[in-house]
């Protein structure tokens, strides 16, 4: 079985250089990126490097595993910088599918084993209330979805997240399209009763808290 | 045409992302939520839950010193390997990525196109492979036939004494994949 996957658009800015980089930019880098220009390099791990790795964690729920899966991505791009034409959206895209395929090949890797029911633990650093709201409201999610039966898990993140297709995601886990329907419902129905104290509270009339 | 079940199933499915819904789904869809209040209930429910599961979509906190590390960890990966296999890594996995389907605004770089490349490249490398082993072989059974010295292929030969010519192809996984 083959995985098969498309592009996201979902690609929001860097936290650490707050862009993710425009098309033009990245081209140029890449170029260097081509001739060895280790710097270049650099620019482009430090900005794409969180967004990979979140990709990467999101479907395999292993903090180091994601790691090594970013880091491949990553060594991709230096590797065949040569051969590699961007778009307007730069490298991103391109990166992101990598560490989406990279990370689905560990899941298949993997089956047979236990699989990870917790999410990692993620060393924080020092930050604001709003944003320390905003990681526990992640985290209770990173947590509902890591209960859900692998399949609807996947299914979920690969539309959700990732952005794929209906099709996509079929092609990518092996089922049909109907299937990838009644995954996707299942999911959400599920995720949906497990975190009604959180969603329930943005509903207008909701009491403030 | 849409009623109050239909919705209830493309949102539970799909999300209130309209764009993401099957073709033509969300004919009437306007008008149905301007006259049903039930299904604006629905609908600012979904909206509400879809708002909560995208604080998934936040990235990472990584503490600044780890993600240096892995930084770092990485530029030294790179500056240390061999990027004389760049065309045979150029795949994105085991896999074939194609244009973004329903629903999916392909950015960039056409994922097709990029397979393309990376897979006509695996496929000028399997060229040069088969013309290497071909090479070899030709080379093995040459200096058999000029120069036997059983000696020296006694490590390579068959029981039956027949040399064998060893030759050494790289596999590119992705393209065997495909």
């Amino acid at each position: 079985m083959r995985l098969r996957l498309a592009e996201t658009p979902k690609d929001g800015p860097s936290r650490r250089t707050g862009s993710s980089g425009d098309g033009t930019d990245e081209a140029d880098l890449l170029r260097r990126v081509a001739g060895g220009d280790q710097q270049a390099f650099r620019t482009l791990v430090r900005r794409h490097l969180p967004a990979i790795l979140v990709s990467a964690r999101r479907i395999v729920l292993d903090e180091a595993e994601a790691e090594d899966i970013a880091q491949e991505a990553l060594l991709r791009l230096w590797r065949g910088a040569a051969t590699l034409e961007v778009g307007q959206s730069g490298t991103r895209p391109w990166l992101r599918r990598v560490a989406t395929n990279l990370a689905i090949d560990r899941i298949r890797a993997r089956r047979g084993t236990d699989v990870v029911d917790e999410p990692p633990e993620v060393p924080v650093a020092a930050r604001q209330q709003s944003e320390i709201e905003e990681t526990e409201m992640s985290a209770a999610v990173h947590r509902a979805l890591a209960h859900l039966p692998e399949r609807q898990r996947l299914a979920l993140t690969l539309f959700h997240f990732e952005g794929l297709s209906q099709i996509e995601v079929g092609r990518a886990l092996g089922v049909s399209d109907e299937a990838v329907e009644s995954l996707l419902a299942r999911a959400r129905r599920t995720l949906k009763g497990e975190l009604q104290g959180q969603w329930r509270e943005l509903l207008p009339g909701a009491p403030d808290i | 045409m849409l009623t109050i079940e239909r919705l209830t199933f493309l949102l539970e499915t799909y999300g209130t992302d309209r764009r993401r819904w099957p073709r033509g789904a969300d004919q009437g869809l306007d008008a149905f939520l301007t006259t049903h209040a039930e299904a604006r209930a629905h609908w600012t429910e979904a909206a509400a839950f879809e708002r909560v599961i995208s604080a998934a979509r936040a990235e990472p906190h990584l503490a600044e010193g780890r993600l240096t590390a892995l930084e770092e960890r990485i530029v030294a990966a790179a500056m240390a390997g061999d990027r004389g296999r760049a065309d045979a890594t150029m795949t994105t996995g085991n896999v074939i990525a194609w244009p973004g389907g329903r629903g999916t605004a392909v950015a960039g770089p056409e994922p097709a196109q990029v397979v393309r490349q990376a897979v006509g490249a695996s496929r000028r490398w399997g060229i040069g492979g088969l013309l290497a082993a071909s090479l070899a072989i030709g080379v093995t059974l040459g200096v058999y036939d000029l120069a036997p010295a059983p000696q020296l292929l006694a490590g390579v030969s068959e029981p039956s004494g027949a040399p064998v010519a060893v030759a050494s192809f790289y596999v590119d996984p992705d393209e065997e994949a495909l």
